[in-house]
């Protein structure tokens, strides 16, 4: 069971108040939004090869959504510009409870070649808790399939996480 | 009354006057130790810039260090010729200094981000809108000596009044920077009305990474790895240029050896990146079986790069002063993966690549789609110096590998066509890609060239300069020409100036795109193949 389904069975059977989350066992498959945060573009090319390249991943249980406000994860790429920031966390706020973070490729979690400066966050990894992180420069889309699919297969649950809100990024 | 010949009497003979040009301007002023970059006092500039209306050099680029503007030309008469830089600077006398995108339109996305980075201003600009700095930074004018902290930006975005037609009874439509695909992040004002797109405004920066805050006093490995992640799809033409640059200014000599690698790197780039620009045009005209076959074939590709260099987008392939990467090791090794390479590149992409085409040609109402999409009419592709495919499909023959010495050993023809829409940008991306694979067809017959065997590939000793020294490239892109200029001081980057053919191709596409229907939007900007990274450096 994935990180996503576990973390929206605990958070509807441990939500103080409120309405119950929708069953989330139905919401299949596992759906990404991508957002390029401010990169050279390399990783988000091979997110593109992953889509369209016939790595099965309708397959493997993962599509890509349009919007943020269908998605269960948000796949970031890139090393999260300052101008970028809001945005990444619009998408995030736009996403329904349970929700995940992505970082896909060294920009997305430590900034890479693209460290904090006056444009630039550095990555995710400082300013938010990202559940699963793909290394590489750029990852190939095996790789970032792989970290999807181990993502899908190991249930690394973390208290932190139960409300979803805890990987917001801060500007 | 002296001097000259006397024809009658004392009545002098009519002497057609000798026409001033920017080459003779620039080159009257104060000559640098480097023999292409003259010093203009600010007379000088300003009748450099004067008579830079209607002369025929090329615009390459315009920089700042924080004390001197520096503009680059192109000096080859015609756009058709190879690089003969020019470079002419201004010492700064205060915040403000005579622009050039009132005579050059190409100059105006370089004085925007002139002005958001160092905050000296252009006067006579042809356009005075933030490019980069739109209130998110740490600091204004970061790169400026007395760089302040930035006041907190109001949140919204500003922008131009709409058209009055737009205003009357139309509609704005956003979009961008996020959503959901996987092209940089960008995002575009488009002013809808009677069912066609009126206007487009588009605002970048959200991709600015400071690269030339990076470049500086970065070593030389650094730098040029730096110079991978400008734009990937772009990345070996980009490491490539920095690294020419750079052996330019510390007059090394590259092996023939070396050059043939980098050929075969660049072309194999050049024929993914047209695939993928193809595939997402092909994707956005709801042609989704071409999409997926371009996209399949683009995928086989990157893997062989994969299994030959361990790079599927070639980054890091590209060496300074050598042919490969000291961790390849043995560079005969080197060389004969690449010839492997490019045999099997031919053996099943050649064909492949003709069944995508003729697919391309008989999907129905596909191509009447793409036809008269997105028209860049000659005058304004001219207008804005416009090069690489986009400016070969209005006609532009401008082609920097016919002139490159690299490529003497390759045989192909530049490819060049007129109509300007996104079908005749998209045929000649497919015409290059076939003249890409004949170029690595006779490459890689030179590759294991006896005569070139006793060439180690390991390179000439480089020999660091203590003294500041410059050096330029222009390499052929798959998007166009990059450019660029380095001045290196002991073993390190003093500063690294990048012309990106990405921000020229942005404005292609705002004087493109009225007219045309929002649902062919999608088709007509992948079809400029803009990098959004590249522009936004």
């Amino acid at each position: 069971m994935s990180t996503v389904l576990m973390r929206a069975l605990f958070a509807s059977l441990l939500a103080p108040s409120g309405p119950a989350l929708p069953p989330v066992v139905s919401r299949s498959p596992l759906m990404l939004f991508h957002v390029d945060s401010g990169g050279c573009e390399a990783c988000g090319s091979e997110v593109e090869a992953l889509i369209n390249g016939g790595f099965g991943l309708a397959e493997a249980g993962v599509g890509f959504a349009g919007n943020p406000r269908t998605a269960d994860m948000l796949l970031v790429t890139g090393a999260c510009s300052r101008m970028m920031a809001p945005v990444v966390r619009a998408a995030w706020d736009a996403m329904p409870c349970p929700k995940g973070l992505l970082a896909v490729g060294s920009c997305a979690i430590d900034g890479g070649p693209f460290s904090a400066n006056y444009a630039m966050l550095g990555g995710l990894g400082g300013c938010s808790s990202v559940d699963c992180a793909i290394p590489g420069c750029p990852p190939s889309p095996h790789h970032i399939l792989e970290g999807i699919v181990a993502l899908i297969a190991t249930t690394p649950f973390s208290p932190d996480h139960q409300d979803g809100s805890a990987s917001a990024v801060t500007g | 009354m002296s001097g000259g010949p006397f024809l009658f009497s004392s009545v002098p003979a009519l002497s057609a006057p000798q026409r001033m040009s920017v080459r003779r301007i620039i080159r009257a002023g104060q000559q640098t130790a480097c023999t292409w970059h003259f010093r203009l006092d600010e007379p000088a500039w300003h009748e450099f810039v004067q008579y830079l209306v209607d002369d025929p050099v090329v615009f390459v680029g315009l920089w700042c260090d924080g004390n001197e503007i520096y503009a680059l030309l192109n000096d080859g008469s015609t756009a058709e010729a190879g690089p003969r830089p020019l470079m002419a600077s201004y010492t700064l006398e205060g915040p403000r200094y005579r622009g050039l995108s009132g005579v050059r339109a190409a100059a105006a996305p370089f004085e925007r981000m002139i002005r958001d980075l160092w905050g000296v201003e252009a006067m006579e600009a042809s356009d005075t809108r933030p490019l980069i700095d739109h209130g998110a930074w740490t600091s204004a004018a970061p790169l400026a000596t007395r760089s302040v902290p930035s006041s907190p930006a109001s949140g919204l975005a500003e922008f131009e009044p709409p058209d009055k037609r737009v205003a009357a009874h139309g509609m704005i439509f956003g979009r961008g920077p996020a959503t959901g695909n996987t092209e940089g992040p960008v995002h575009f004002r488009l002013g809808v009305a009677d069912g066609v797109i009126r206007t487009v405004e588009t605002r970048a920066g959200y991709a600015h990474r400071g690269i030339t805050a990076r470049m500086r006093e970065a070593t030389l490995a650094s730098a040029l790895h730096l110079a991978g992640r400008v734009g990937a799809g772009s990345a070996v033409a980009h490491q490539w240029a920095f690294s020419a640059a750079a052996e330019n200014a510390l007059g090394i000599e590259t092996q023939r050896s070396t050059n043939r690698c980098r050929v075969v790197f660049c072309e194999t780039e050049r024929i993914a990146t047209h695939l993928l620009i193809l595939a997402r045009t092909a994707r956005a005209a709801d042609a989704q079986i071409a999409a997926t076959g371009l996209y399949g074939l683009r995928e086989r590709i990157l893997q062989l790069c994969e299994a030959a260099t361990g790079h599927r987008l070639l980054m890091d392939c590209v060496c300074f002063g050598r042919e490969a990467p000291e961790c390849w090791q043995d560079n005969v090794t080197v060389r004969e993966k690449l010839q492997a390479l490019c045999g099997e590149l031919m053996s099943f992409s050649r064909s492949g690549m003709k069944e995508l085409e003729l697919l391309w040609r008989t999907i129905p109402g596909f191509r009447q789609r793409l036809q008269q999409a997105g028209r860049l009419s000659d005058a304004k592709a001219r207008a804005l110096e416009l090069q690489g495919v986009a400016g070969r499909a209005c006609g532009h023959g401008s082609d920097l590998r016919t002139h490159l010495e690299a490529y003497d050993d390759a045989l192909f023809r530049p490819v060049v066509s007129s109509g300007g829409d996104a079908l005749t940008r998209c045929d000649v991306m497919f015409e290059e890609i076939s003249e890409s694979f004949r170029i690595l067809e006779s490459i890689s017959e030179q590759l294991l060239n006896s005569h070139d065997n006793g060439e180690t590939g390991s390179g000439p000793a480089v020999v660091m300069l203590a003294e500041p020294c410059k050096g330029y490239a222009a390499i052929e892109g798959p998007h166009g020409p990059v450019w660029y200029v380095v001045s290196l001081q002991d073993g390190r980057v003093r500063q690294c100036y990048i012309s990106d053919p990405a921000s020229r191709l942005l404005m292609a596409l705002e004087q493109s795109v009225p007219g045309t229907t929002p649902d062919n939007f999608d088709l007509v900007r992948c079809s400029f193949g803009i990098s959004i990274a590249a522009a936004d450096l």
